[in-house]
């Protein structure tokens, strides 16, 4: 794949479970078209992605729900193509196109 | 039947009409156990059939005298009746047992099989038949079922999860099932937590649940533990198991479990449920030991950080589908015999690869598709305070009850946020409807499906979930409904009701908050202004709808 940045929006899919659906107008799947670059020209990370869609996708004004100390939340893991992103370099993987992000908020019942 | 008590003549009354097909199959059965009509002679199968025949008129004799029996000790009164009952039950065991039992070729048990001693024998003639079924899996053999039998395997919390993982552990045949809960078993639990019955509403869990496992499998020794599990406990019992199942359903047991788990260096089962979802992973495998810190991953290293208690939902709350949370505990039973019985040590086992002990997060969502996913985890944390090499959590800290998990977990959520002058009760909200002079509506901030099941007439839905995301659209919303009722105008007082008195007054406090909310000096009052109309700000309802329910109408659902 190339490395080269482009000037085109990253297609990706954002999925949500565990209840963080309902802070997307009770969507799970999200079909987006990132913008390839941040606000300051920086790279499409999962940083970026982050604060993209607390800002531009969520509706719910409980912010808090998602993001706390400008990252998600305790609780909540975020996969990057089913794996944790720690194993992918974390809020700075580079988004790719047709990447798969699912955020999973922690379940308690039982 | 419910208790499925063969033993006792009410048990037989009740299966009377099915006695046809019983009989039929009990013959069939034992037939089976012979071997069949066809490995036999003829004067053997005669005989046969005359032995079965015998057995059939035995139970006809018994259940002719009992009833004789029965009449004149229900004659006598109600103390001889129970007396009899008691008796009865006691020989209506030895018959049924004989019954059950395959006849012996021979004169004595050992020359049953003439060529295998009692001493090569590994397991009894009921335990092969029992579990027979699983021991000709290449997965678990002989060896695979003795090694079951040996195990002792704990379940923290009979619930949705418990439940399901109990019955199908039992039935695979550990040695030791312990089971730990201090709830008592009530309505909302039978949809999902399948070892309880109506007739146990109100009792212990612990024990309905020992007592239909025993109906299920006799030969596992069950223990159980009815009291809530503690971190100061926790360590001391996990010792006496092999394998820990975490079936609770808050924040801090899920730490404190899974801490003890490592300081006890005991695999854990982890899995939960909500709503249509469930989450499953095998932490702590293998064990964490001192120098020996690249095993498994604990929930800790996962979770470093608890979730906010705002974002902590119950089943009670959120909800939870039967099934949804029967497929995890049933993954978790699965999960348990793969530990207890290692593939790799069969040798034919030819199926694992490194992969296999790959950190894993497992998720089923019913209603996504694909339902069933596994994620990749990070796993072993080298920070990790519970069982990396710098570990701070220890033995002692939890046995002392020195770590505070309550308030690790961000401390009990209270709901007294409003003032008492804010709120009232039930029926002072009734009153108030029926007498009062003013305009009064009532707010019920349910969800929408929980308001469709049963509301009070009037009153006006305004979902919590819609207040939250935006209080301000929620009054407009509010306004539009009111202003469209000819009878609700500007001046109506507002009051708010909820389930049970919680969210209400959350719901409360946030549109005191709004800017456009402001005190009324002439009134003294909050009033909400929405152009030219005002509204003023009443009160919460102590207690929700379960209070008016007691207080003001008992026909109101009790969902």
């Amino acid at each position: 794949m190339s490395t080269e940045p482009s000037k085109a929006d990253v297609p990706i899919v954002v999925e949500f479970t565990g209840g963080l659906e309902l802070l997307f107008s009770n969507q799970r799947k999200h079909r987006l078209l990132l913008p390839s670059s941040g606000e300051k020209g920086q790279p499409a990370n999962t940083a970026f992605l982050v604060r993209y869609l607390c800002e531009n996708v969520m509706k719910d004004k409980r912010k808090e729900m998602f993001i706390i100390d400008g990252t998600v939340r305790p609780g909540i893991l975020v996969l990057i193509n089913d794996a944790d992103w720690e194993l992918e370099g974390g809020d700075q993987y580079e988004l790719k196109k047709n990447d798969n992000i699912l955020f999973v908020s922690t379940l308690h019942g039982g | 039947m419910e208790e499925a008590d063969l033993y006792s003549i009410e048990g037989l009354l009740q299966i009377l009409p099915d006695l046809p097909s019983l009989l039929h199959h009990v013959s069939s059965k034992r037939l089976k156990m012979d071997g069949g009509y066809t490995e036999l002679d003829n004067d053997q199968q005669i005989e046969q059939v005359k032995s079965h025949i015998q057995t059939i008129e035995s139970i006809v004799h018994k259940l002719k005298s009992d009833l004789t029996e029965m009449e004149a000790a229900h004659a006598k009164g109600p103390a001889e009746s129970e007396n009899w009952r008691q008796q009865s039950e006691k020989r209506s065991k030895e018959v049924l047992d004989t019954w059950m039992k395959p006849p012996s070729r021979g004169e004595s048990p050992s020359q049953e099989e003439p060529n295998q001693g009692e001493s090569t024998r590994r397991l009894s003639q009921s335990e092969y038949q029992k579990y027979g079924r699983q021991m000709i899996m290449p997965e678990i053999g002989l060896e695979g079922q003795l090694k079951l039998k040996k195990a002792k395997v704990l379940i923290v919390g009979l619930g949705g999860l418990g439940c399901p993982a109990a019955a199908y552990l039992a039935g695979a045949g550990v040695g030791v099932l312990g089971l730990v809960d201090d709830d008592t078993v009530s309505h909302s639990n039978l949809h999902r937590q399948i070892l309880y019955v109506e007739g146990g509403v109100g009792l212990s869990k612990v024990g309905r649940a020992i007592h239909i496992l025993r109906h299920m499998n006799s030969s596992v020794h069950y223990e159980g533990y009815d009291y809530r599990l503690t971190p100061e406990k926790a360590v001391d019992l996990f010792r006496d198991y092999d394998l820990i199942l975490d079936c609770t359903d808050h924040p801090t047991s899920r730490y404190f479990i899974s801490d003890a788990a490592v300081l006890t260096g005991k695999p854990l089962i982890h899995a939960s449920a909500l709503r249509t979802e469930g989450q499953l992973m095998v932490l702590n495998n293998p064990p964490s030991r001192e120098g020996n810190n690249d095993e498994g991953y604990c929930y800790r290293c996962v979770y470093p950080k608890p979730s906010p208690p705002a974002s902590v939902v119950t089943c009670g709350e959120g909800g939870i589908l039967g099934p949804v949370v029967g497929v995890m505990g049933t993954l978790m039973a699965m999960e348990a015999i793969k530990i207890l019985v290692p593939t790799t040590q069969q040798a034919d086992a030819q199926v694992t690869s490194p992969d296999d002990h790959q950190p894993r997060l497992i998720t089923y969502s019913a209603y996504s598709s694909p339902s069933f996913r596994a994620h990749r985890l990070k796993g072993k944390r080298k920070d990790c305070v519970a069982c990396s090499s710098a570990a701070t959590i220890t033995r002692e800290s939890l046995e002392s009850g020195s770590l505070d998990y309550v308030a690790f977990c961000g401390g009990r959520v209270t709901y007294d946020v409003l003032k008492d002058n804010q709120r009232m009760s039930a029926r002072q909200c009734k009153y108030l409807f029926d007498h009062g002079k003013d305009p009064h509506a009532l707010v019920d901030v349910r969800e929408k499906v929980q308001f469709d099941i049963g509301h009070i007439d009037g009153s006006i839905n305004i979902p919590f979930s819609d207040i939250s995301r935006d209080t301000d659209a929620s009054m407009n919303q509010l306004e539009n409904i009111l202003s469209s009722d000819g009878t609700m105008c500007s001046g109506t007082t507002l009051h708010f009701i909820c389930r049970y008195g919680n969210d209400s007054q959350l719901a409360l406090r946030k549109i005191l908050e709004l800017p456009r909310c402001r005190a009324h000096k002439d009134m003294a009052k909050y009033v909400l202004c929405h152009g030219d109309n005002l509204y003023i700000i009443g009160r919460d309802i102590i207690g929700g709808l379960d209070a008016w329910r007691r207080e003001v109408d008992e026909d109101l659902p009790d969902y």
